[in-house]
C-alpha cells in the first residue's frame, strides 16, 4: 500500500474517530439520563446478592464518578489515536513524531487497563459499603477484557518503540548519499 | 590532532570535464544530493554510490576521497 493510500485511509479513519469521541461521551449521557443507572442494572452487573436493594446516593456517585473516570480514559485512547491519524493522514506515516503518538497510545491504554480492574473493586466496595458487616466485598478480578487491553497496550507500546528506532534510522540514512 | 575526509569529487569532475547534472543522471541521484556530496555536507558516502562514480569518471576511491590531518 502507498504512502498516498495510507494516508487517505488514515484522514478517513481520523474523521470516524472523530465522530467516535463526540458520539460515545452523547451517549453515555443519554444513557444516564434515560435512568440507566438504577439499583436493578447495578445488580445486574455487579451480582445480586452483593448489591443491596438501596445502595444510597453516595455508592451510586462512586459509581458514575468511577465509570466518568474510565469513559474519560478511553475518549484520552481515542484522542491519542486521532492524533496518530492525523499524523499519518499528513503523509508523515514513519516520522518520530509519529511514532511517538503510537507510544502515547500504549501508555493510555495501560492505564485504561489499570482504571478498568482497579474501578470494579472500587465499584464493588462502594455499593456494598453500607452493607451489614460480614456482607462487604473487597473483589479484585482480572478478567479476559484486561487481559487483552494490557496485551494491546503492551503491543501498541512496543510498535511505537520500533516506529521510533526506525524513524531515527531514516533520520540518519538522509544523511547519506 | 584528528582527521578530516576531504571530498575531491569537484577536482575529478573538473578534470574529466563532467558536468554536475549528468553526472547526477548517470549515477541516479539528484542533483541536490551530488551538490552536497562535492561540498563534503553528508555523513557518508554508499559504497553503491561511491562504486558509480568511479565507473562513470573512470577514477578510483582514493582520488575521490582524501584523508587530511587537522588540527
Amino acid at each position: 500500500m502507498s504512502i498516498e493510500r495510507i494516508a487517505r485511509r488514515a484522514r478517513l479513519m481520523a474523521r470516524l474517530i472523530a465522530g467516535l469521541i463526540v458520539a460515545i461521551p452523547l451517549t453515555a449521557l443519554i444513557a444516564l439520563g434515560s435512568g440507566v443507572a438504577d439499583t436493578e442494572a447495578l445488580q445486574t452487573i455487579y451480582g445480586l446478592s452483593l448489591v443491596p436493594d438501596d445502595p444510597g446516593t453516595g455508592p451510586t456517585l462512586v459509581w458514575i464518578a468511577v465509570e466518568t473516570l474510565r469513559l474519560a480514559l478511553f475518549m484520552w485512547v481515542l484522542w491519542g489515536v486521532r492524533g496518530w491519524l492525523v499524523a499519518c493522514g499528513r503523509g508523515d506515516v514513519f516520522g518520530g513524531k509519529t511514532a511517538q503518538h503510537i507510544q502515547r497510545i500504549g501508555r493510555r491504554m495501560v492505564l485504561l487497563a489499570v482504571a478498568h480492574t482497579a474501578g470494579n473493586t472500587v465499584i464493588i466496595a462502594a455499593l456494598t459499603w453500607n452493607n451489614p458487616p460480614g456482607t462487604r466485598s473487597l473483589a479484585i478480578g482480572f478478567g479476559s477484557t484486561e487481559c487483552l487491553l494490557l496485551l494491546a497496550a503492551g503491543l501498541m507500546t512496543l510498535f511505537g518503540w520500533i516506529q521510533s528506532e526506525a524513524a531515527r534510522l531514516a533520520e540518519e540514512n538522509k544523511g547519506f548519499v | 590532532m584528528s582527521t578530516e575526509i576531504i571530498v575531491r569529487l569537484d577536482v575529478i569532475m573538473a578534470l574529466r570535464k563532467v558536468r554536475g547534472r549528468d553526472l547526477a543522471a548517470q549515477i541516479g541521484i539528484t542533483e541536490q544530493n551530488l551538490s552536497l556530496l562535492k561540498s563534503g555536507k553528508v555523513k557518508g558516502v554508499r559504497f553503491e554510490t561511491l562504486a558509480r562514480l568511479c565507473a562513470a569518471l573512470d577514477c578510483q576511491p582514493g582520488d575521490l576521497l582524501e584523508a587530511v590531518a587537522t588540527e
